[in-house]
């Protein structure tokens, strides 16, 4: 007993011993999936997610900044800072700070994983257009930013990425883009239905990034018109989108608004946030005074906003185009009868707040309408524009007619049907006819008109092409001197995580890191 | 060295005493075998103790005489010839004395209790008497002698002695484990002694790492034992709580988290940055799972409780502090905190039959009321009251309106109301209930030593509809299957059910911050409707913000519920191979089933479409652990050894709805199957970890006064890298017990001094070192989205924390342990700590896990007792601890100056909770008022105060001294006791006195209500500015919207009455004689955080933290503290 006691008790340290170090699979976390039994397409369609966004961004960097500096719409809402120019560090940084953790993380984590894939080829092509998407707008929101190095904390190690130049970011993105309409000539994905824009057809993934070219290449204009003209030529050779039905955008069938499968814009405009803002005077003025047809398609008159879709009380409104009133930008509704920013002082002030137009719930304010990424119409204003600069052949009243019609014509890809006739353009035409004195501001104008909702861009084309011109509020407390805003600020944590490179960057920018300082190719004219 | 007559009792191995008639057991015959060689005296006793149920007395100058040739081979043999074999020769000569052999040298003829002495020519005479214990309990076998003769006795089976003494004697009786006492037998011819227990007596044999029993003198570090009365009268809930003040070194962060809440104990400091500071917990040598199940932050939450609040006092025997490293080395990895080991009750060994005993304690808890707010100005804005329903609706919180002059006005409800002061915690808070009741039954027959133990719990929370029923089974058995083979099995069994845990922190949902700050004059009754709803079934809104609920609501409409099913136990099988060696293999497991439920009804102001969460978690932690032990003497040196192994598996999985979830599809319906299919989500989590040890130890003894140990133990860990997944931890320590290897001073009981040296670690969290993906919760266009899962940088190169630490100490008694002090000093050192590094997100991660951290940890303890008066009828008992710690931050990584603890961010007023490279753990940072280089003020042009340019250090969130002041008396049958708990240095951020001033409700902002508010300082430019008149309510909300949080810094140090019991127990002989059944009864009136005697935060107790974290320093909102007084009976049958 004694020694069998003791062999047990030697047998079982021996044991231990033994297989101390070994653990097998015990790290590896079973709810979560490995990355080498990861399915990549899943995480190629959570970038594209990322590529028609979230409403985090849209909400504070789409809508409260953008889409009320531009005066697409306009908000009485004291947080609603781009109505009136004040100042969020979080609403700035918003982009950057969903972007960089998330859709461009996933970029660089997919690009990585099919960098050396045979069977990946068209897709990781795909990947790259996917992540010049991305990183333009990021860049044409902030400037310099970190780019060569982003998004490489595992990969790399690298937890402080340095700023890359816009300039050294573009030069890289058009080379982007050029490589990868090259390597998908002729190619055919297997991707499918998991490619939620196009589905894996890699003829049109190629027109996409010459498309998306296009828009790099007349962002240029400003600061480098031979770049720009180079490669707008480029872009024409390799083939632009042919018709609307070549558009870069993600439908959102049997999206809910407990998650981020909507419209993000749409899905703010009918549920988060559907009593904050107004269709902005400016914009409706611009578009009775030409007799827009698409009025109707962008505005509603709604006794009550502030219920949401899905509440049971949710309305559709008046939609006849006479009936609608834009919100003034710059006013409030607390300062009281004396002060001349109370919504109640304003001109025309139709005695309740309801009785202006909000987003149109037939189209934009919904949360399965499809989000534009790059469309056909804004290919055909810009090429319109490089038609008149001169820099391709062409008729830049031919570009520019295409562009309205395909503008107008867009609205059928929210339901067939909804777009005005081709009566309809045709009269919109002959009353605002081309006119070579004033094409840039028609042009640019048009394309005001046509990114309502991406408001990214908006902004973007606004800064480069200075149109349209928009009156400008001097609200108190506002940090622009009462100036449209030119770019946002960074992220406040950079200031002291990223220091040194931070720092490198402001001291790039004139003017420091303000809402007023201008990046790179919004070169002061 | 004098001689020093002790009587040794060697009751080892069955003092089978149970025998009713005395000198029974020495009719007896007895087997004995011995083979023995120039051996000792003391060998020989000890080889027959163990073969036989004799006990020796005899003087200690005996001990190491030396007996020839021993060569005994009796059977059924009567003790005579027995002894006569063995002590031939030896010079020495014996007596059978009662039940007692007394020993003594053939030269010297005096013979305890027969001899009279020389030196004395008095009358001699007999004397009687019973000596027991304080709860009366009869002490067998102490020993009763004459002051200044070699006189004496020892005490029987009933604690009774009778003895021959001179006339005027006095007799000295004392006890292991009791202080000695004497009593003058003048006049006197029988006589009762209760002897005091006596804690710091270094003869004890005290639990260590591992289970391991070990001599107190042999222990090279330090330990503190509490017994487990010390918890029972004046309790709390939560095991950790109970111990606060008690042990010098223990800091427990009292937290006001109310019912079922868990409490935060740190030993010497904290020696991890970002991971787990609080110790292992083991009880009855299985590792008990002490993680918080979830607690409030920044954004509000609940404490779900930790493990300590599942342990039911009735059943701790008592709790082992094992402090440093080198005392918890042998746990490895997990012992880089300390380790608190708790037994639990077991059956005695001499008990005779069955035992019951009933323990019934009783509380009722009041509110501690710390509020001094102001009240003369009521609800409303401006100096104004509300003039209609709008404006009270808009101003609920709001008490800058009017003096309240008892005038009429109109409330919330648009009702004409009584503009007076109200005070809604007496309207809406109740009188909290705590009710204990245990029952343990205990016995034991030839085989089965055995003790069950049954409990149950019900408490009453103070706010309504909440409550907690906890019922417990712990179980302790003990089979002596053979005379060497031993299975030990013990069990505790816990089942808790609570509802209604409270929110805390942040306002939304709180009840607490709604009744702290609904406007003066406001009556929260106002808003009573039908259950905190209004006629439509939505929530009735105190006022124009969702988030300030309706307390009605949230406490009976939005509800939550938990249950939690606890098992720990173990089974241990030991093999006593020889006298000298055994082996021992245990499997032991702890786990539970924690399920929640919160369901907020659909019409609730801040979530109109409700939403319900359901999760269950499923933990166990399962150890395997073999040993073989030695314990061997030879001549002067000694051995006792011990190598083995353990492995241990934890495994946690929860499953549950993601989030809350909504809307429901039938209104009024809260399960989850009447959430919308869409958005009905599911989540489970799953994490898994494996730690594979060998460990060893070896404590050499020489000649019982130098003692030096080594331990090693090397961990192998699953979480990390498998090339660098394995820490060795040695730890050597020296006792040296200077009073038994030197002559010191009569007056010098026992002096010892030790020294150690150890290194420990702490975990780390699996999963860190591997990239990993998850899907999206939703779709698009029927395509599934899959993401990098990591909000940190997976590092695969991370290695375990090293924490290494030095100590010596001193412990001494004087005047046989009248006085006596324990000393300890300590240096903790901390390096390659797992911290999380904050990286830019532009990164794609916002940080990263790095080895790179560096703190110290230095202090010192102190506990000084004393037993000022010990008399027959009186005994005063006291004792003082008192600990410094102090820690610095040394290395965050290469230019990173400061880290902000995880989660510790205030709601309001911008504090946060940082380790800074330079300070201490810890630090409260925030704006401060901005000053010139004088420190006066600056002020902008209106008059307001402006903040500091960029935040600043505000002070220590951890206390830096911590100590106790206990107190014990015994008057015949009386016992009073009370425990000072107190600590000092350091701060607290309240965010209560913040939303105070906001609301009006602080009494500072009386200041300018009347003529507005002066200041004087110098303006933005540094001018010297003044300027009067500034309006009040401006001015005082100023400071708040302008988060200048130095305002709402305070000191946190106090002193509180922690508890104080005041018993009673019935004698022996009356219950005898009037309840014979019943063997043992006392009763006490029993009170616990009575008194804060001293304290510095206006308007809150300064231990009101919301959460148990590392980030300690803010308070918000937290449960109001109670004061707690009932009664506690404990019956024997």
């Amino acid at each position: 007993m004694k020694n069998k006691v003791l062999y047990i008790a030697a047998l079982s340290l021996i044991t231990t011993f033994s297989g101390c170090s070994s653990f097998g699979d015990i790290n590896n976390d079973p709810e979560a999936i490995t990355p080498s039994v990861m399915d990549y397409t899943l995480e190629f369609t959570n970038v594209q997610q990322y590529c028609y966004g979230t409403e985090y961004e849209a909400w504070r960097n789409g809508l409260i900044y953008c889409s009320t500096m531009l005066q697409h719409t306009a908000s009485t809402e004291s947080y609603w800072c781009g109505d009136k120019y004040t100042y969020s560090d979080g609403y700035n940084s918003a982009f950057w700070d969903r972007m960089y953790p998330n859709g461009i993380r996933n970029v660089i984590d997919l690009m990585e994983n099919w960098k050396d894939s045979e069977k990946y080829y068209p897709e990781y092509q795909m990947a790259r257009i996917m992540k010049v998407l991305l990183f333009h707008r990021m860049t044409d929101m902030y400037g310099d930013c970190p780019y060569s190095e982003a998004g490489q904390g595992y990969y790399k190690a690298n937890g402080y990425p340095k700023y890359d130049k816009q300039q050294d970011i573009y030069t890289d993105m058009l080379k982007e883009l050029k490589e990868a309409a090259e390597n998908l000539n002729g190619k055919t994905s297997t991707i499918g239905s998991a490619d939620i824009i196009y589905g894996g057809d890699c003829a049109k993934w190629r027109k996409f990034s010459y498309s998306l070219m296009l828009r790099l290449a007349m962002r240029l204009s400003k600061v480098d018109p031979n770049t720009a003209k180079t490669w707008v030529a480029t872009a024409v050779s390799g083939g632009l989108f042919a018709s609307n039905d070549d558009n870069a955008k993600v439908n959102h069938p049997s999206a809910t608004t407990s998650n981020n499968s909507c419209e993000p814009f749409g899905k703010i405009y009918c549920h988060e946030d559907p009593d904050a803002c107004r269709m902005s005077e400016s914009f409706v003025s611009l578009l009775k005074s030409t007799s827009d047809p698409r009025l109707r398609l962008l505005c509603t008159i709604v006794a009550d906003p502030s219920k949401k879709i899905g509440s049971g009380d949710w309305q559709m409104g008046d939609t006849v185009a006479a009936h609608q009133l834009g919100m003034p930008n710059g006013y409030d509704e607390t300062t009281g009868a004396s002060s001349a920013t109370y919504l109640k002082n304003a001109p025309n002030y139709p005695g309740s707040k309801n009785g202006y137009s909000v987003v149109n719930r037939y189209t934009y304010a919904r949360i399965d309408a499809p989000t534009f990424l790059v469309t056909y119409a804004e290919n055909q204003l810009l090429l319109a524009e490089a038609a008149y600069r001169g820099w391709i052949s062409g008729s830049a009243e031919t570009y520019y007619n295409e562009g309205v019609k395909a503008s107008m014509k867009q609205f059928n890809q929210f339901t067939t049907g909804l777009a005005p006739s081709d009566a309809e353009i045709s009269n919109y035409l002959r009353l605002n006819p081309y006119n070579a004195a004033t094409a840039l501001k028609q042009i640019n104008t048009q394309y005001y008109i046509n990114t309502f909702s991406d408001d990214y861009e908006t902004f973007a084309n606004w800064r480069r092409s200075g149109y349209p011109v928009l009156k400008t509020v001097n609200y108190i407390g506002n940090v622009t001197s009462g100036t449209i805003p030119r770019r946002f600020t960074y992220s406040s944590g950079e200031a002291s995580i990223n220091s040194t490179n931070y720092l490198e960057a402001v001291s790039r920018l004139t003017g420091g890191d303000k809402m007023t300082s201008r990046i790179w190719w919004d070169k002061a004219e | 060295m004098k001689p020093l007559c002790i009587v040794l009792f060697l009751v080892c191995f069955g003092l089978k005493a149970q025998a009713s008639q005395k000198n029974e057991v020495f009719n007896d015959s007895f087997n004995v075998n011995l083979s023995l060689n120039n051996v000792t005296l003391k060998n020989v006793i000890d080889l027959l103790s163990k073969q036989t149920d004799v006990v020796f007395s005899y003087d200690k100058s005996l001990e190491t005489r030396v007996v020839n040739e021993v060569a005994v081979n009796a059977k059924n043999e009567s003790l005579n010839v027995i002894l006569d074999k063995i002590l031939k020769g030896s010079g020495i000569k014996y007596e059978i004395k009662d039940h007692v052999v007394l020993l003594y040298d053939s030269k010297n003829t005096k013979s305890a209790g027969t001899t009279k002495s020389n030196a004395t020519q008095q009358k001699v005479r007999k004397v009687s008497g019973i000596v027991k214990d304080k709860n009366g309990e009869s002490i067998i076998g102490a020993s009763v002698k004459v002051k200044g003769e070699k006189v004496g006795t020892v005490t029987g089976i009933d604690g009774d002695f009778s003895l021959s003494v001179p006339g005027n004697a006095t007799l000295v009786i004392s006890y292991i484990g009791y202080v000695t006492q004497e009593v003058s037998i003048a006049g006197k011819e029988n006589i009762t002694v209760t002897l005091a227990e006596d804690v710091h007596s270094l003869n004890e044999v005290v639990v260590t790492a591992m289970g391991i029993k070990r001599q107190k003198r042999s222990i090279g570090y330090s330990t503190t034992e509490v017994g487990g009365d010390q918890l029972t009268a004046s309790r709390d809930l939560n095991l950790g709580n109970a111990l606060s003040g008690k042990i010098s070194g223990v800091s427990v962060a009292g937290n006001a988290t109310g019912l079922g809440g868990s409490s935060r104990v740190i030993i010497r400091g904290n020696a991890s940055l970002a991971g787990n500071n609080q110790p292992l917990y083991v009880i009855d040598g299985v590792p008990f799972d002490n993680a918080n199940q979830g607690n409030a932050g920044t954004w509000g939450g609940m404490d779900m409780g930790d493990g300590l609040s599942n342990i039911n006092p009735d059943d701790i025997a008592n709790v082992q502090v094992l402090k440093g490293a080198a005392a918890s080395a042998l746990y490895g990895y997990r012992g880089g905190n300390g380790a608190i080991l708790i037994t639990t009750k077991s059956g005695k060994k001499d008990q005779d039959g069955v035992g019951l005993e009933f323990n019934n304690n009783l509380t009722f808890n009041s509110i501690y009321d710390y509020r001094d707010f102001q009240k003369t100005y009521g609800q409303g804005t401006q100096g104004i009251k509300p003039a209609d329903q709008t404006s009270a609706y808009q101003t609920y919180n709001s008490s800058w309106g009017a003096k309240l002059d008892g005038s009429n006005f109109v409330n919330r409800n648009g009702e004409t109301a009584r503009y007076g002061y109200i005070d809604n915690w007496k309207n809406f808070y109740r009188t909290g209930v705590d009710e204990t009741a245990s029952l343990a039954i205990s016995g034991k027959n030839d085989k089965v030593t055995y003790r069950f133990g049954l409990s149950n719990t019900f408490s009453q929370a103070n706010l309504p509809n909440a409550g907690l029923n906890q019922q417990g089974i712990n179980m302790n058995t003990i089979y002596d299957i053979s005379k060497k083979l031993h299975l030990t099995i013990n069990a505790n069994y816990i089942f808790e059910h609570v509802n209604g845990r409270a929110n805390l922190s942040d306002g939304n949902g709180n009840t607490n911050a709604t009744l702290l700050y609904l406007a003066n004059g406001y009556d929260v009754r106002w808003l009573k409707g039908n259950k905190g709803a209004s006629t439509d079934g939505s929530e009735l809104q105190p006022g124009n913000n969702v988030y300030f609920n309706n307390p009605y609501w949230l406490q009976y409409r939005k509800t939550n519920e938990s249950d939690k099913n606890r098992l720990t136990g173990a089974a241990t099988l030991r093999y006593d191979i020889t006298d000298w060696l055994y082996a021992q293999g245990q499997v032991s497991r702890d786990g539970y089933i924690l399920s929640f439920k919160q369901v907020q009804p659909d019409g609730a102001a801040a979530d109109p479409n409700g939403y319900i969460q359901e999760y269950e978690k499923n933990f166990s932690e399962m150890n395997l652990n073999y040993l073989i032990g030695l314990n061997k003497k030879f001549n002067d040196f000694s051995v006792n050894a011990t190598v083995g192994g353990n492995r241990q598996r934890d495994i946690t999985k929860q499953y549950g709805t993601n989030g809350g979830i909504r809307p429901f599809v039938i209104s009024g319906i809260y399960s989850t199957s009447n959430v919308s299919a869409s958005t009905r989500t599911f989540a489970k989590d799953y994490t898994e970890y494996q730690v594979n040890s060998v460990y060893g130890t070896a404590d050499f003894g020489y000649k019982d006064w130098l003692f030096l140990n080594f331990t090693g133990r090397n961990d192998w860990f699953s979480t990390l890298d498998p090339k660098n997944n394995h820490y060795f931890y040695p730890s050597v320590s020296l006792s040296w017990m200077l009073s038994d290897c030197f002559k010191l001073p009569e007056w010098v009981t026992t002096a010892k001094v030790r020294a150690s040296l150890a290194s420990a670690s702490n975990g780390t969290s699996p999963y860190l070192t591997l990239l990993t993906y998850t899907m999206n919760d939703f779709t698009v266009q029927g395509q599934s989205m899959g993401y990098i899962n990591n909000s940190a940088v997976p590092n695969a190169f991370l290695k375990p924390v090293k924490i290494s630490e030095k100590e010596i100490g001193a412990n001494a008694s004087f005047f046989k342990n009248r006085l006596g002090f324990d000393f300890a000093v300590y240096e903790k050192n901390t390096k390659d700590d797992i911290v999380p590094v904050s990286t830019s997100q532009t990164s794609g991660f916002s940080s990263a896990y790095r080895n790179i951290g560096e703190i110290r940890n230095r202090g010192l303890e102190l506990m000084v007792f004393g037993v000022p008066v010990s008399t027959n009828d009186f005994t005063w008992n006291t004792s003082l601890n008192l600990a410094y710690n102090n820690s610095k931050v040394l290395y965050l990584g290469e230019g990173v100056k400061s880290i902000t603890i995880d989660g510790a961010q205030s709601r309001s007023g911008q504090a946060s909770i940082r380790n800074i490279v330079g300070d201490s753990y810890g630090q409260i940072v925030g704006y401060k008022y901005k000053t010139d280089a004088k420190g006066n003020k600056v002020y902008n042009p209106d008059g307001l105060p402006v903040r500091s340019d960029d935040v600043e250090v505000l002070g220590d969130g951890v206390y830096k001294w911590t100590g106790g002041f206990h107190n014990d008396f015994t008057y015949k049958n009386f016992t009073l006791s009370f425990l000072l708990d107190f600590k000092l240095g350091a701060k607290l951020f309240s965010g209560t006195n913040y939303s105070l001033y906001s609301t009006g409700l602080h009494k500072n902002t009386l200041q300018g209500r009347v003529g507005g508010v002066s200041v004087s300082g110098v303006d933005l430019s540094g001018n010297s500015f003044s300027k009067s008149g500034i309006d009040a309510q401006t001015y005082w909300k100023w400071i708040a919207d302008q988060n200048i949080t130095e305002e709402f810094v305070y000191d946190a140090s106090f002193l509180k009455l922690r508890e104080l019991s005041f018993g009673y127990n019935f004698s022996k002989s009356f219950l005898a004689s009037k309840v014979p059944f019943i063997k043992g009864m006392s009763v006490s009136l029993v009170g616990r955080n009575l008194w804060t005697i001293v304290k510095h935060t206006p308007n809150i107790d300064p231990e009101s933290a919301y959460n148990n974290s590392n980030g300690q320093g803010l308070e918000l909102n937290g449960y109001p503290a109670t004061r707690n007084v009932g009664f506690n009976l404990n019956v024997k049958f």
